[in-house]
């Protein structure tokens, strides 16, 4: 069957030829192209797709050869299910945004890329010394269990303006949390964002804030 | 004047068919106003999404709009944030970020 992104592959190879890096691009297929850049030592697999909810299911009908590197999804602040975390992390491969992407060229660093903010907390999580295991649910929760204290599960909202819309839109996708994590430093949460959290009964904290409270029950 | 940034000027389709559907969108909705902010709106910038914000009075008014903007973010990087009047005026957002209204661009 036809998918309707379809036109992903080719719309990639036109747009990343705008970053500096970037030398060529070639169409391999409606969902796949090859990428040639400075800095990377051969040309490297990217499968392309536009989809909001990503499961390992959709990854599985791009992920077409282990020689792909890369998936590009289009829809920006899409959702990135616990299945399609761990066909990720296994396979390895990386996936994300056209920011994503750029990145990963820059860093030279395509199938075990992870956003910056998402390397931060894991890291800073698994260095606390209440902490036994984070997992992540969805590109934007973590389960952290502790030791002699309950399970956390932490919602990252990394808005500069936090807005209530976030807050409620945040639970909506991404589930009920134990507690709302601004991963942005310098976050400033509306008035109405706190009460939208407060109304679900949820904590807004800072990076700091958080660390504290993994050690109380 | 030319507001967009590289992005827009290397696709004729985002520029003939992303503005006016969210031009429309912002002339149907009588209390929602649209904008758009961002490096889209500098020339010459590499642009990686298309920033948009979304002011509103009451949140209910915000399905109509959430599904087109959907609809639309499924063909061009979309960052949508989603902002009350009150929330709008407390961080001072359209003039700190020199955010354009969608309506007045296209006129």
């Amino acid at each position: 069957m036809t998918r309707t992104d379809n036109w992903t592959a080719g719309w990639a190879c036109d747009k990343l030829l705008h970053h500096d890096k970037v030398i060529a691009t070639k169409v391999r297929n409606d969902n796949l192209l090859e990428l040639e850049a400075n800095g990377l030592e051969y040309n490297v697999e990217i499968a392309t797709m536009s989809v909001a909810n990503v499961t390992a299911f959709e990854i599985g009908e791009i992920y077409t050869s282990n020689s792909i590197e890369f998936i590009l999804n289009i829809k920006a602040d899409a959702y990135y299910d616990r299945t399609a975390i761990y066909f990720s992390e296994q396979t390895p491969v990386g996936i994300g945004g056209v920011s994503d992407l750029y990145r990963a060229i820059t860093g030279r660093e395509l199938r075990t890329y992870l956003p910056e903010e998402t390397k931060f907390i894991l890291r800073g999580l698994r260095q606390h010394s209440k902490v036994t295991s984070v997992t992540r649910a969805n590109n934007r929760t973590y389960q952290i269990t502790r030791n002699n204290h309950d399970p956390v599960t932490v919602l990252a909202l990394n808005e500069y303006d936090l807005t209530a819309e976030a807050v409620r839109q945040g639970i909506e996708r991404f589930g009920i949390p134990s507690l709302i994590l601004t991963s942005n430093p310098n976050c400033h949460p509306s008035t109405e964002a706190l009460r939208a959290a407060s109304n679900s009964g949820l904590s807004v904290l800072s990076w700091g804030e958080l660390l504290g409270s993994l050690h109380r029950a | 004047m030319n507001y967009w940034g590289r992005y827009i000027v290397h696709s004729d389709t985002v520029k003939t068919f992303l503005l006016p559907a969210l031009s429309s969108l912002d002339a149907e909705i009588s209390r929602v106003k649209l904008y758009i902010f961002g490096s889209i709106l500098q020339p010459d910038s590499i642009v990686n999404d298309i920033d948009i914000l979304v002011v509103y009075e009451f949140s209910s008014e915000l399905d109509r709009i959430r599904y087109a903007l959907d609809i639309v973010s499924h063909r061009f990087p979309m960052h949508i944030t989603y902002m009350s009047t009150a929330e709008e005026t407390q961080f001072d957002f359209v003039r700190q970020q020199h955010a354009k209204r969608v309506c007045e661009m296209s006129a």
